[in-house]
C-alpha cells in the first residue's frame, strides 16, 4: 500500500505504537472519561463507524469540489502570470498577502455572498487550495529557462501553444508541491468550514462530540480524518510519481 | 545559384547611451542554395547573436535579414535551429519520436500518424532506430543532439541554422556527428550555417567560411573550401588546401585577438 521499502515501513510502525502504549497506560491510571484511551476510542469507532463515514463522505466531496474549482482556475492563471511578467509583478505583493490570511478568516465575507451552504464552503476550500496552487505555478512559469522559450519561438508556436504545450509540462515538478500542499489545505479546511458553518460533515460530529463531552467519540472522528488524510496523500505521491517519472527519471518499463 | 539568405548590414548594440555594447558592427553575406557555410570568430564576438537574429529568434538593432526574398522579422517557415544546450531543447516528457514529432507542430497538411511515421524516418535517417520510445535523458549527449537534428529536418525545413551544436560532445562523437551533419544536409538537400569556434571543424565541414573580427563585429573575409562535397576525417584534414584554410583563418581570428581594442585611446 505505501511507497516506503519494507524494512522502512516496519520501522515507521514502531513509534505509533509505543506511544498508543503509553497513551493507554496513561489513561487508565487517569480513569475519566474525559481522558479516553485508545481501547475506548477504538470501541467507539466500531460503534459509530457507518455514521463516521456517512458524514466524512460530505468532508469529502466538498474537499474534492473546492480543490477541482481551485486547479481549474489557479494552474491556467499560474501560468500565465509567469508569461505576463508586469502582471505578475503587480498581483505578487496581493498572492503574497493572502497567503498569510488563514483561510477561516475569509469565512464571514464568503458568507455575505454564498450563505451557509455547500457553495459557500466550496468557496472557502478553493481559495485555501488555491494559494499554494497559484504561488507554485506562478513561480514554476516564471523561472522556466529561456531555452524553452526559444524552442518554442523557433518550432513557430503561438502563444495559448507555448504555454499548453511547453510551460504547462515543464512547470508540472513544482506545481505537484503545490498540489500536495493544496490537497492538505483542502481537507483541513473542509472540516473547518464545516465547523463555523455547521450543517453536516465529519467537522460537524466532531463538534457536536466534543460539546457533549464524548472525547472518545471525538477522537474516533479524528483518527478518520487522520487516516483519510495518510490515503489521500499516498495517493497524490502515486499519481505525481506515475505524471512525473520524467522529472525523477524513472524508467517504469524496467522497474516492474 | 539562388541566394537563400541574405545579411545586410546586421548591427546589434545591448543597452543605450553611454553604457550601450556594440556586439555586431554591421555585418553582411549571403548563403546560397545547397550550401554549407560556416562563421568563425573570436570569442565574444556575438557569434550566437549573429545566428538568433539570422532565425528571427532576435531582432537585430540596425540592418536586415532576407530568406528567400522575404525579411526575416520572426522565425520563419523552412528555417530550423539546433541549439548547443541539447539537454535544455529537448522535451524531457516527450519520447524521443514525440520530441521530433512536436517539430512539425505547425506543420499543416500532415495527419497525426503522417508525423508520427516522418519522426521514425527522421529518427533512423540521424541513425536513433530502437530509441524511438526511450526519453531524451536515457541517451548519450550525442544522441540527444541527434533527437535536436532529426526533430530540425523534420519541421521541413531547408535551411539548417547550427548554434555550436557539437560543442559540448566529446571528440569521437564529434567527429561522427560531423560527418553525419554532412550526409544529412546532402540527403535531405539542407543549406545549412554553421557557428562554431572551434576552427578545423569550420573548414572540415564548409564550402565556404566566413570570418568574422572581434567586437563591434564585422565580416573580415571569406575563403571558399574547395575540397568537393565529400569529406574524410583523414585525408581531408591532411589535405593542403585544407591546412592552408585553417592557417588562414586562425592567422586572421589571432590578430583580431592581438590587435588594439577599437575603443582605446
Amino acid at each position: 500500500m505505501s511507497i516506503l521499502p519494507d524494512r522502512q515501513r516496519y520501522s515507521a510502525l514502531v513509534l505509533p505504537v509505543v506511544l498508543l502504549l503509553v497513551w493507554q497506560v496513561l489513561a487508565w491510571r487517569a480513569s475519566t472519561p474525559l481522558f479516553p484511551g485508545p481501547g475506548q476510542v477504538a470501541i467507539s469507532i466500531w460503534r459509530l463507524y457507518p455514521q463516521i463515514v456517512g458524514q466524512i463522505g460530505y468532508t469529502l466531496m466538498r474537499a474534492a469540489a473546492g480543490f477541482l474549482v481551485a486547479a481549474v482556475v489557479m494552474i491556467p492563471l499560474g501560468i500565465l502570470l509567469g508569461r505576463l511578467k508586469t502582471v505578475g509583478s503587480v498581483l505578487e505583493p496581493i498572492l503574497d498577502m493572502m497567503a498569510t490570511l488563514p483561510p477561516p478568516a475569509v469565512v464571514p465575507i464568503v458568507m455575505l455572498f454564498a450563505g451557509t451552504g455547500d457553495a459557500a464552503k466550496i468557496a472557502v476550500i478553493a481559495y485555501a487550495a488555491g494559494i499554494p496552487l497559484i504561488m507554485n505555478t506562478y513561480e514554476a512559469s516564471k523561472t522556466l529557462h529561456p531555452m524553452a522559450t526559444l524552442v518554442a519561438r523557433s518550432l513557430r508556436l503561438r502563444r495559448l501553444e507555448t504555454m499548453v504545450f511547453i510551460d504547462l509540462p515543464a512547470s508540472l515538478p513544482m506545481i505537484a508541491t503545490g498540489v500536495r500542499l493544496a490537497v492538505a489545505s483542502a481537507l483541513l479546511v473542509s472540516v473547518t468550514a464545516e465547523m463555523l458553518l455547521a450543517t453536516n460533515g465529519i467537522g460537524v460530529f466532531l463538534q457536536r462530540q466534543q460539546e457533549n463531552f464524548q472525547i472518545a467519540n471525538g477522537l474516533a472522528a479524528i483518527a478518520f480524518i487522520s487516516m483519510i488524510g495518510l490515503i489521500v496523500n499516498d495517493l497524490v505521491q502515486r499519481l505525481e510519481r506515475r505524471l512525473l517519472f520524467w522529472h525523477y527519471r524513472l524508467d517504469l518499463h524496467n522497474e516492474r | 545559384m539562388d541566394v537563400v539568405l541574405e545579411a545586410r548590414q546586421l548591427a546589434k548594440a545591448y543597452g543605450v547611451g553611454r553604457d550601450a555594447l556594440q556586439v555586431l558592427g554591421g555585418i553582411s553575406f549571403s548563403v546560397g542554395k545547397g550550401e554549407f557555410v560556416s562563421i568563425v570568430g573570436p570569442s565574444g564576438c556575438g557569434k550566437t547573436t549573429l545566428l538568433f537574429a539570422l532565425a528571427g529568434l532576435q531582432k537585430a538593432s540596425t540592418g536586415t535579414v532576407t530568406f528567400n526574398g522575404r525579411p526575416v522579422t520572426a522565425p520563419p517557415r523552412g528555417v530550423a535551429v539546433v541549439f548547443q544546450d541539447y539537454s535544455r531543447s529537448l522535451f524531457p516528457w516527450k519520447s524521443n519520436r514525440d520530441n521530433v514529432a512536436f517539430g512539425m507542430v505547425r506543420v499543416e497538411g500532415l495527419s497525426s500518424v503522417q508525423k508520427r511515421d516522418k519522426a521514425q524516418e527522421m529518427l533512423e535517417a540521424v541513425g536513433l532506430q530502437g530509441f524511438e520510445d526511450k526519453y531524451p535523458w536515457q541517451l548519450s549527449g550525442g544522441m540527444q543532439q541527434r533527437v535536436a537534428i532529426a526533430r530540425g529536418l523534420a519541421s521541413q525545413s531547408e535551411l539548417l541554422l547550427l548554434d555550436e551544436p557539437l560543442a559540448a560532445v566529446d571528440a569521437q562523437t564529434r567527429a561522427d556527428m560531423q560527418d553525419l551533419l554532412l550526409d544529412l544536409a546532402m540527403r535531405f538537400k539542407q543549406t545549412c550555417i554553421l557557428v562554431t569556434h572551434d576552427v578545423e571543424e569550420a573548414v572540415y565541414m564548409a564550402d565556404r567560411v566566413v570570418v568574422l573580427t572581434r567586437r563591434p563585429t564585422v565580416v573580415d573575409h571569406e575563403i571558399a573550401i574547395n575540397l568537393g562535397k565529400q569529406r574524410d576525417q583523414i585525408t581531408t584534414r591532411e589535405d593542403h588546401r585544407f591546412l592552408a584554410a585553417r592557417h588562414d583563418v586562425m592567422m586572421s581570428i589571432r590578430s583580431s585577438r592581438t590587435a588594439a581594442p577599437a575603443t582605446a585611446a
